[in-house]
């Protein structure tokens, strides 16, 4: 190997070090709180007070005992059997939110990506505006509509308003999948002798189909991390986790211990999906290098 | 057995007008190639005539029936797209089967499996059936293509460039055996290519298009030796026809070529001696292809020798570009390249095959 060559390798694996360093870094600064929280749901009351802060205690299961089964321990004061009722009511919100944003978004977006119409882009936009103003903007008068609609505090509701943070979500990102498959492919199906629809549900939609998962499942997780809609909206019956995670702050006294439990329960539903998305993602980075 | 015409079928997009009033008849079973550069509205043609884009003046008519208000599925043409367009979610099988599932053809009793097996042997893809479009090199995909246009049997196949993103050996192959396709076939064919040779190795006619607009109809033979006009004489021949400007002087009984510095001097046939006197032109182009022209050591009288002799040699043959006054010319040439004694050449233009073209670019034939 000449100098130069010894130079070189020794140069980029500075960079490769500065590299891991600064994902590293970024690492510790992202997941050290979720560790923090995971720590304190398995501490005693005790330990989680203790002014020094403890890494090392003999860890319990009581605080999740105490959230999914109401089983009451010593040094638990309350228990809030409730946090089951919450996640129930997560599961239902987002998931019906995602159903109904899927089956009114996809169809959307495929229209936008090939259709020419009046105000097309006007209409788009007015999708992607949604996404503009803060939650916390609209949702005095959403409040008043849902009260005199007899919304508030249903499903139904919830499912609706949650269409502000999911629909636009897929819509935009899958006009744009749409807009990647080549118009020729279309075009040959339309020779082949099929109709529009036909086109839509045999040649298009098979194709977005690793963007169609990972789009579902990134707007899975924008409505499950979604906080002011319930709080406003809801009550007990249709509290997502979000808000029903809440409930452990008290008059008299916070229950942190079942707080970080529900908190890593809460985020486990996203954590898994999060594995999905990596696996589709790669897919659909992986079919337009095979495509031509 | 199906003709295609066109009756001054036009296309704009917005404010440019990419196909201008085009007529074209193409007869049963004919192999019609449509040539021209890139942008010329080759496509655009296809695509009128395949009924996926809408036409904006004329008519089109298969067999007499008009098309051009139809559904694409009902035209019961096969395209052949640039890019292949196979569908790269299903299997070779699946893509030459999908046009026999369609709805509108649903009726049709045809053994689809059967049917499939044969078209692939035919083609020699019967091995792929089960791959997908991915794992398939270019010809493949090429073929798939080709076989999934003649499953259905269409009453006219279009055929968009179908070759140009072969490399030049498989394009050559897919030539030949596109040519003995085309005698078995008994369809008509439309085929649109910016390739000269394509085009007149296969053709039963060409059109050739320039800017949206015909520029000339006619057999392989007849645009090659028999061009309407400089743009068409351009586009057949690599290296290019050499055009160039000159005047025609009478000598007594004979006509003779003068370019503008009087260098390059050469007789005019006297066939064409009845209409350059009738019609007179002030200045002409002579096209003179590279094949018929070279270089001779015995100086005909009065002819100055050419300069910058350039050789490019390419095998069986050289091209040789040189400069004999202000005008430039290139030869194909002997493989050794120029021949001895290099700065005493002449040029020896064979005076029989120039070509001859008015001021607005238009060859002036013998009357």
């Amino acid at each position: 190997m000449t100098m130069r060559a010894e130079r070189r390798d020794l140069k980029s694996g500075i960079k490769k070090a500065a590299i891991y360093g600064g994902i590293a870094l970024f690492l510790v600064f992202a997941l050290f709180p979720i560790f923090w929280i995971f720590l304190t749901s398995l501490k005693t009351d005790k330990d989680i007070i203790s002014s020094v802060p403890k890494f090392i205690f003999s860890p319990t299961l009581r605080n999740y005992k105490a959230i999914l089964f109401g089983v009451k321990a010593a040094g638990t004061e309350t228990s809030r059997p409730d946090f089951i009722l919450y996640f129930k009511n997560s599961l239902m919100i987002t998931s019906g939110a995602v159903f109904v944003s899927l089956a009114a978004g996809v169809p959307a977006a495929y229209a936008l990506a090939r259709f020419k119409f009046k105000l097309k882009e006007n209409i788009a936009f007015t999708f992607l505006s949604f996404r503009f103003a803060p939650e916390i903007a609209v949702i005095i008068p959403i409040f008043v509509i849902y009260r005199s609609l007899g919304l508030y505090n249903t499903f139904i509701g919830m499912i609706l308003v949650y269409q502000l943070v999911t629909l636009p979500l897929i819509i935009w990102i899958m006009r744009g999948y749409f807009e990647d498959i080549p118009e020729s492919l279309e075009q040959a199906a339309k020779l082949d002798g099929y109709s529009r629809f036909a086109i839509f549900r045999k040649i298009a939609l098979p194709l977005v189909k690793p963007g169609l998962a990972s789009t579902a499942i990134l707007s899975f997780i924008f409505a499950w991390n979604n906080f002011i809609f319930g709080l406003v909206l809801g009550a007990k019956e249709t509290f997502p986790v979000t808000v029903g995670t809440l409930g452990f702050i008290s008059y008299e006294s916070v229950l942190w211990g079942q707080m970080a439990a529900a908190s890593i329960v809460t985020i486990l539903p996203e954590v898994i999906i999060a594995f999905f998305i990596q696996k589709y993602l790669v897919r659909g980075l992986s079919m337009g290098a095979v495509r031509g | 057995m199906a003709g295609v015409s066109l009756v001054r079928v036009s296309k704009r997009y917005g404010s440019l007008l990419a196909v201008d009033r085009v007529s074209l008849e193409i007869a049963p079973a004919e192999f019609f190639v449509i040539l021209g550069p890139a942008g010329a509205g080759k496509t655009s043609i296809l695509k009128m005539i395949a009924g996926i884009e809408e036409i904006s003046e004329g008519e089109i008519r298969i067999d007499g029936g008009r098309v051009d208000v139809r559904a694409s599925g009902d035209i019961d043409a096969a395209m052949i797209f640039e890019n292949y367009a196979l569908y790269p979610h299903r299997t070779v099988f699946e893509n030459m089967a999908f046009p026999l599932k369609a709805k509108c053809r649903r009726g049709a009793a045809v053994d689809i499996n059967n049917r499939v097996a044969e078209i692939a042997r035919r083609l020699e893809i019967g091995g792929l059936l089960e791959r997908y479009p991915a794992e398939l090199s270019g010809g493949q995909k090429q073929r798939v293509a080709l076989g999934r246009a003649l499953v259905r049997n269409p009453r006219v196949f279009l055929m968009d460039e179908p070759l140009s993103h072969l490399d030049a050996k498989l394009r050559h192959q897919m030539r030949r055996e596109l040519k003995k396709l085309k005698e078995s076939l008994g369809t008509s064919v439309i085929f649109v290519t910016h390739d000269y040779m394509e085009a007149l190795s296969l053709a039963d006619r060409i059109a050739v298009l320039n800017n949206g607009r015909i520029v000339q109809v006619g057999t392989p033979e007849e645009v090659y030796f028999s061009p309407e006009n400089t743009i068409v004489a351009s586009l057949f021949g690599q290296p290019r026809i050499n055009l160039v400007e000159g005047r025609i002087l009478v000598q007594g009984e004979r006509i003779v070529f003068s370019s503008e510095d009087g260098a390059l001097v050469f007789p005019v046939p006297l066939r064409l001696k009845s209409r350059l006197e009738s019609q007179k032109p002030e200045r002409v182009a002579a096209g003179i292809r590279p094949t018929s022209v070279r270089l001779v050591t015995d100086p005909p009288p009065g002819a100055p020798p050419v300069e910058n002799v350039l050789t490019e040699p390419s095998g069986n043959k050289s091209l040789q570009h040189v400069r004999v006054g202000r005008v430039s010319l290139s030869i194909v040439g002997e493989p050794a390249g120029a021949p001895e004694g290099r700065d005493r050449l002449f040029l020896d233009v064979a005076a029989e095959k120039v070509l001859y073209f008015d001021p607005s670019g238009n060859r002036i034939k013998e009357s």
